[in-house]
């Protein structure tokens, strides 16, 4: 039961979600799939006077293909776009495949029907699948705010803190973009969770793009060890430049990796255990991503 | 407390048209349950969890306790009720066959979510497919094999069409 009395808006334009947003500022709060905020509001963790329900603007759930300026094929979703239907969509599948099948993986069937990709992103808790796979992923994150500017913030720039992003209180929203991973790429996502269905511990993406038999790039990021999901730079430069290209010793790369990350105790398993279970997950979804990739000769 | 803590919501449950004033914060299985008189969906963590309170929102499964009831204005709502009103049902059927409950708590829940992953496109019809899609639904009384057979049989005798 939600005992903090608010209003209930259902704007049908963003125009309007805006100018709600701006009016009541802090004291008002987004709601689109309701699958974080209506347990935060059960629990009075978040009380607000107004509700903005965005489920009515049509805008917000498109999704489609599209060129950047320097022609490269960009997937755009928008952010109503339920976990269920980036699993389903051909085109997600095709294009950006390391989405549908993040998606496919978060909680249950119940919770992918009604979660939002922009729900995830704005909740940004650190072990949240969509956030991990955002950031390996180089996606955009398009805003707008009163007044209908527009900005788009990196993944890798977007999140802060645990639960905390760049977003001000009248901000929304409205798109992610990520460039299509295509032919000649592969990649992999690897989790740890107590039981099917719950939040993961450790979560890892990796992709990987192989070209004539040698490593091209790859993206490795882990969610669930630090305040937000990271990029593992270092190990992904110690990848591309291995003093033997054809065979680079992921299991060494990927262990310091693992080594290096600050880790603090957690109240379901010990930082040591999870650090165990980073390098584990580092070392199986690294190796995945490139033979997905094609492998290296 | 009433005006702008009250809102009317028009949706349509197990095929008729209904309108009720709840209050902002209801839920919609709270609403469910108590406003319209619908004790299938059973309330069991009332956080998202165990699916008991499972119902089809334009023929998804969803927690109905995990929205609110205005969220559901305009919508299409079915639940276990609605189901095989005539006792034909393929997936009910299935469960009774298959002994696929013990107390039954849990039941509407599984069967809403059964029915939702076999109405999906590109469904995963095997026993491990039907795991993942019912790993929301939790069973206290462990009849976790013959829930999955019981979906099983009903994927093969048609997809559980009623
Ligand atoms: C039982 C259960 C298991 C789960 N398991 C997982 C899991 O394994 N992995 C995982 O990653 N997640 C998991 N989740 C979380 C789930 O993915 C949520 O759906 C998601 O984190 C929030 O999305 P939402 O659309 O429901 O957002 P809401 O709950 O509606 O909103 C969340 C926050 O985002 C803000 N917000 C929403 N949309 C926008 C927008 N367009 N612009 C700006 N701000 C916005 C809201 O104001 C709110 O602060 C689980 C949830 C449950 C209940
Ligand atoms: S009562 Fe809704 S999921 Fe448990
Ligand atoms: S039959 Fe008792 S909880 Fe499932």
């Amino acid at each position: 039961m939600i005992l903090s009395p608010f209003e209930y808006h259902a704007p049908t334009t963003i125009d309007e979600a805006l100018r709600l947003l701006s009016d009541y500022g802090d004291d008002s709060r987004i709601l689109a799939g309701g699958q974080s905020l209506i347990p935060l509001l059960k629990l009075n963790l978040v009380e607000v006077g107004h509700i903005v329900d965005i489920k009515h603007i049509p805008e917000l759930s498109s999704i489609g293909l599209e060129a950047d300026p320097e022609g490269r094929e960009m997937l755009r979703v928008g952010a109503l776009t339920r976990h269920s239907d980036l699993e389903r969509s051909e085109i997600v599948r095709k294009a950006v495949p390391l989405l549908a099948e993040t998606a496919a993986g978060i909680g249950h069937q119940m919770v992918r029907n009604r979660g939002t990709i922009g729900g995830s992103l704005a909740h940004s808790d650190p072990s949240a699948d969509l956030c991990t796979a955002s950031i390996a992923l180089d996606a955009a994150i398009n805003t707008v705010s009163a007044g209908g500017k527009k900005r788009t913030v990196k993944a890798g720039e977007f999140f802060e803190g645990p639960l905390s992003n760049c977003l001000s209180a009248d901000e929304l929203i409205e798109s992610v973009t990520f460039p299509s991973t295509g032919p000649g790429s592969g990649h992999s996502i690897k989790k740890f969770t107590l039981g099917t269905g719950d939040f993961p511990i450790v979560v890892v993406c990796a992709l990987a793009t192989v070209r004539d038999g040698r490593l091209a790039a790859i993206a490795i990021s882990i969610g669930g060890v630090g305040g937000t999901p990271l990029r593992l730079k270092d190990a992904e430069q110690a990848l591309l430049s291995a003093a033997s290209p054809e065979t680079p010793d992921i299991g060494t790369i990927t262990g310091k990796a693992a080594s290096s990350l600050v880790i603090e105790d957690d109240p379901r398993v010990s930082a040591p255990y999870k650090r165990k279970l980073a390098a584990t997950l580092l070392r199986r979804s690294v190796a995945e991503a490139i033979g997905k990739a094609g492998g290296i000769s | 407390m009433s005006g702008k803590w009250k809102r009317q919501v028009s949706f349509t449950v197990n095929g008729a048209s209904q309108s009720l004033e709840a209050d902002v914060r209801d839920t919609l299985l709270d609403t469910l349950r108590d406003r319209v008189g619908l004790t299938g969906p059973k309330k069991g963590c009332d956080e998202g969890v165990c699916g008991a309170c499972s119902i089809l929102l334009d023929g998804r499964a969803v927690c109905s306790c995990s929205m609110l009831a205005v969220e559901a204005h305009g919508s299409n709502v079915v639940t276990i009720e609605g189901l095989g009103k005539d006792g034909e049902d393929r997936l009910q059927l299935s469960f009774i066959a298959h002994d696929a409950m013990q107390c039954g708590f849990c039941t509407p829940g599984q069967i809403i979510a059964a029915r939702s992953f076999l109405d999906s496109p590109g469904a995963d019809l095997t026993a491990e497919g039907i795991k993942n899609a019912l790993s929301g639904n939790i069973c206290r009384c462990g009849c976790y094999a013959n829930i999955i057979e019981a979906v099983l049989a009903a994927a093969r005798s048609g997809g559980g069409e009623p």
